[in-house]
């Protein structure tokens, strides 16, 4: 019962955060309209290209056209939810240098909660998530993939873990900003990585980069485990389980990333900025 | 003609200066640059093998060789983060404006075109030092002679189309600084600016593999100039005359780009409201 009763609350206060995040976004109608174009253009644009190439050669690693267009996209979409809620996520060491996490820590709630609602960045609403998944409606389409209630399971599931698993290692690289001062960094040496997961299947840059992206930065399950999935070949997986396991995946990595969030706020000393 | 060797003479003054601002601005942050390399390192890996896996599934798609396509991937992920666009030109107007220290830059007794082309040219000479030359370096021991250019001359040839590309990269950022002038919106004109140099300068994709109406815009735009002549002219794709009117086609953009920043800025500055401060 007490537990129960302090969940709600937490969720009381995520929802109060939130709030006070979309309304600090109103403004700048103009820049949200052209970044919104921009984005969809610059996607629009990589999956032309790669449509250009698929078109071209028949298949890359034995994947074809619109198998790589449901791999781009659904790195999209889950992308798109991750940002949504926890693109701030990024931004931790300018809280820890700028005092905003003290603020934070003399609030009687869960510094956790706080920093995860703190906005909602629901700009990016069609940016990423919007076009994701009309590349996925799209590819499924010339895949001749139907929506079975299972199937439509396994994609919701695999986006909500793979944002899960994306907010993980954010929440992760970026706490290890209480060792380091500085973390963007970290993300950013991680973008060329990302960048590779969400354009080509994975396993044609060899079993250990499959590794690495399933173990140690676990990129793939935004998109990779999860189209085998979808098109119901699962057993190309390295073991079939893993092509159903985002959702697994990103409790873990969020577990993970908490892990790591709070050891650095165990020897969290203020700036004093 | 005293006074002509003072002048040169203060240019390279100034140039140096520069060039050392920018390999401060590339080292200040150690970390980053690791990661930068990483980035591009990554990046070279990527590129080398989606074109090997690609020629395995179909070499007469492709109008060169194996090793010289590896050459291609190679150079232009190294290129591409040589030459970053997103933090060039256009990035320092914009936020430059932003903290109103612009005023400062617009008093210097230099132009400010010049002043950002000398401040680029420290940051990407400092990045082809730490980034470009390691990176290069690396493929080379693991990928062997398939990095190398096709001849002494197709090289040399590849190094001046890339000055002139610099050259045009520098002036078309320039001129997306001022969009960003006028709008105040970075972040989608440079979502923007990357959509299309991704799709039309060939450092991703080819023009080759284009097909015919995409492959005739990227043509006749100046955008082909930037990646994909110095590229194929690396590679010995472009030879003999389509070599010289590669050439011809680069030089020519680069005047009227530069004719069109001379022109904006010179419009532009008449009505520069500075925000900040």
């Amino acid at each position: 019962m007490g537990a129960g009763t302090a969940t709600r609350r937490a969720a009381g206060h995520y929802w109060l955060f939130l709030k006070m995040g979309i309304r600090s976004q109103t403004v700048y109608s103009f820049d949200s309209a052209l970044l919104l174009v921009a984005v969809v253009f610059l996607n629009v644009v990589d999956l032309s290209l790669l449509g250009v190439i698929l078109s071209r050669f028949s298949n890359l690693g034995g994947w074809t056209l619109w198998e790589v267009v449901l791999l781009y996209s659904l790195y999209l979409a889950a992308l798109g939810v991750q940002n949504l809620f926890t693109l701030h996520l990024n931004l931790i060491d300018t809280y820890v240098r700028d005092g905003t996490l003290d603020q934070m820590l003399v609030r009687p709630v869960s510094p956790l909660v706080q920093m995860l609602g703190k906005e909602f960045h629901y700009r990016n609403l069609i940016h990423h998530l919007g076009t994701g998944l009309v590349g996925i409606v799209l590819a499924a389409d010339r895949l001749g993939l139907t929506w079975t209630p299972g199937r439509l399971a396994i994609l919701v599931l695999s986006i909500l873990g793979g944002s899960a698993v994306l907010t993980g290692i954010v929440l992760g690289l970026s706490s290890l900003a209480f060792w380091t001062v500085e973390s963007q960094v970290f993300g950013y040496g991680t973008l060329q990585l990302q960048e590779v997961v969400q354009h080509y299947p994975a396993h044609i840059f060899g079993t250990w980069f499959v590794r690495l992206v399933t173990f140690v930065l676990p990129f793939a399950f935004l998109n990779y485990y999860p189209v085998l999935a979808l098109v119901g070949r699962a057993q190309q997986a390295g073991h079939p389980f893993l092509a159903y396991a985002s959702p697994l995946a990103g409790v873990l990595a969020v577990a993970a990333g908490a892990l790591v969030w709070r050891a650095g706020l165990r020897r969290y000393q203020s700036t004093g900025s | 003609m005293s006074s002509a060797t003072a002048t040169v003479g203060r240019q390279v003054t100034l140039m140096r200066a520069f060039l050392r601002y920018g390999i401060e601005q590339q080292t200040a942050y150690r970390a980053a640059y690791w990661a930068h390399l990483w980035n591009t390192a990554v990046k070279v890996f990527a590129f080398v093998v989606v074109w090997r896996t690609l020629y395995a599934v179909a070499p007469d798609q492709f109008p060169v060789s194996r090793s010289q396509m590896v050459a291609y991937g190679v150079v232009a992920a190294i290129t591409s983060e040589v030459l970053d666009w997103w933090k060039g030109p256009h990035y320092y107007i914009a936020y430059r404006v932003q903290l109103g220290t612009i005023t400062g830059d617009l008093l210097r007794p230099i132009s400010f075109p010049f002043q950002l082309f000398a401040i680029w040219t420290g940051e990407s000479a400092a990045a082809l030092l730490l980034v470009g030359v390691p990176a290069f370096g690396g493929a080379a021991v693991v990928l062997g002679g398939a990095v190398a250019p096709a001849g002494v001359l197709a090289g040399l040839l590849a190094v001046l189309s890339f000055v002139v590309s610099f050259a045009m990269l520098f002036c078309c950022s320039f001129l997306v600084g001022l969009v960003v002038l006028k709008t105040l919106n970075l972040l989608g004109v440079m979502h923007l600016y990357h959509g299309v140099l991704t799709l039309l300068s060939g450092f991703w994709i080819p023009l080759w593999f284009f097909p015919a109406p995409l492959r005739l815009l990227a043509d006749v735009l100046p955008f082909r100039g930037i990646f994909f002549t110095p590229l194929s002219i690396y590679v010995g794709e472009l030879t003999g005359t389509r070599l010289e009117l590669a050439l011809l086609h680069q030089v020519v953009w680069l005047g009227l780009l530069i004719l069109a920043v001379r022109w904006a800025w010179a419009v532009m500055r008449r009505r520069l409201v500075v925000q900040g401060g």
